[in-house]
């Protein structure tokens, strides 16, 4: 059964088609469907647009900076893109209990970043977020680029960021940074779809970003300790980006 | 195994897939906050989108009893997706643009491509 919410509103509207026509032009859901990534209608106009026209120029940032290196530069971390990209979509299907009855999965961005590099990351990750909405549903159409900007955007270069940092304190073992990077990578993101629910009318940001923070505070425990864990199997492969390369924000 | 590094990832992903039918279906953190604050019905999904090929990482065609197999399966292809992508990402990012002209010349392309910079500026 099907129920169908008109655009803004919570109450369920009855629909003799049970298809959740729109008759009015407005967005009209159907419920029931679970959702990993920002839905359509979470967001409003401005809020989203701007998202697509940052992460856009994220992205094109990202291929420049690689265009940018040389070949031998790049000679290790391109040819992996494409499987670490396959591996990151595998484990974000893995969703993780955390406590008090909520579920978390791996975004994967301090991974990309400490074995591709910060820019590639960048890339590797949109990807992933783009085909989950084309392919899953999971994320909206029109809120894609929110998506982009969370958690291929604001993600790795928190996680790059935090890893820079915390080797200039911590300098080994090297551990110290990968989870660190992990766990601020999530909650940076966390933080980011807060700011742009509240920035869209949804929900004021004073109750939002405690609730975001607070589950996913839990949920970047879990992301660390997936982050940590693979990192041992990918490392023996030898896939491991220079400190150089998880720290060049350009 | 440090040969072909790439082979080594894959065999890492196929068993993460394998294992994906054990995922926790509790909400999610988003699904979660957006259940506890009364937002979660604002989710809507857009005409386009509507007939995904593989709506929440499962087959449609297949019965509901194939579940666990349902989520293998649609794992299975949006990781040969990302890949396959990807792999043309990668095409696109080794490429230095029209006859083998760098994409953008600063000083260090000058001393990978000897011949000097003018060198691009012929047109085939």
């Amino acid at each position: 059964m099907i129920t169908c919410f008109l655009e803004g509103s919570l109450e369920p509207v009855r629909d003799e088609s049970g298809l959740c026509l729109s008759t009015t032009g407005h967005f009209i859901s159907s419920g029931g469907e679970r959702f990993l990534h920002i839905p359509d209608n979470f967001l409003d106009t401005k809020t989203w647009a701007t998202a697509a026209v940052v992460s856009t120029g994220a992205i094109g940032g990202a291929v420049r900076a690689i265009r940018r290196r040389s070949e031998e530069e790049t000679a290790k971390a391109i040819p992996m893109m494409g499987a670490m990209g396959a591996f990151i979509f595998a484990a974000q299907m893995i969703n993780f209990p955390v406590p008090g009855g909520t579920s978390g999965h791996l975004i994967g961005a301090a991974l990309l970043a400490s074995t591709l590099g910060l820019a590639p990351s960048i890339i590797v990750m949109s990807v992933v977020v783009i085909l989950q909405a084309l392919l899953f549903q999971d994320g909206g159409l029109l809120v894609m680029g929110a998506n982009i900007l969370n958690m291929a955007v604001i993600a790795p270069l928190t996680a790059a960021g935090v890893y820079h940092a915390f080797l200039r304190i911590f300098p080994r073992p090297r551990a110290v940074s990968e989870l660190a990077s992990a766990w601020f990578s999530v909650m940076a993101a966390a933080a980011a779809a807060s700011v742009e629910l509240a920035v869209s009318g949804t929900i004021p940001w004073v109750v939002v970003l405690p609730a975001m923070l607070g589950w996913h505070a839990l949920i970047g425990v879990g992301e660390a300790a997936i982050t940590f864990s693979a990192l041992r199997l990918i490392h023996r492969a030898g896939i491991r980006a220079d400190r150089e390369e998880v720290g060049q924000i350009v | 195994m440090s040969k072909r590094p790439w082979l080594w990832i894959v065999v890492i992903t196929a068993v993460v897939l394998l294992l994906a039918p054990l995922a926790s279906r509790l909400p999610d953190g988003l699904e979660r906050v957006a259940a506890d604050l009364g937002f979660e019905g604002r989710a809507a999904i857009v005409p386009a989108q509507e007939h995904a090929p593989m709506p929440d990482y499962s087959i449609p065609s297949l019965p509901s009893s194939y579940a666990g197999l349902s989520t293998v399966l649609a794992g299975l292809f949006g990781a040969m997706a990302v890949f396959l992508a990807l792999k043309g990402v990668e095409t696109l990012l080794r490429s230095k643009g029209p006859a083998g002209r760098p994409h953008r010349r600063d000083s260090r392309d000058d001393v990978r491509f000897p011949q000097g910079p003018r060198q691009g500026l012929r047109q085939p």
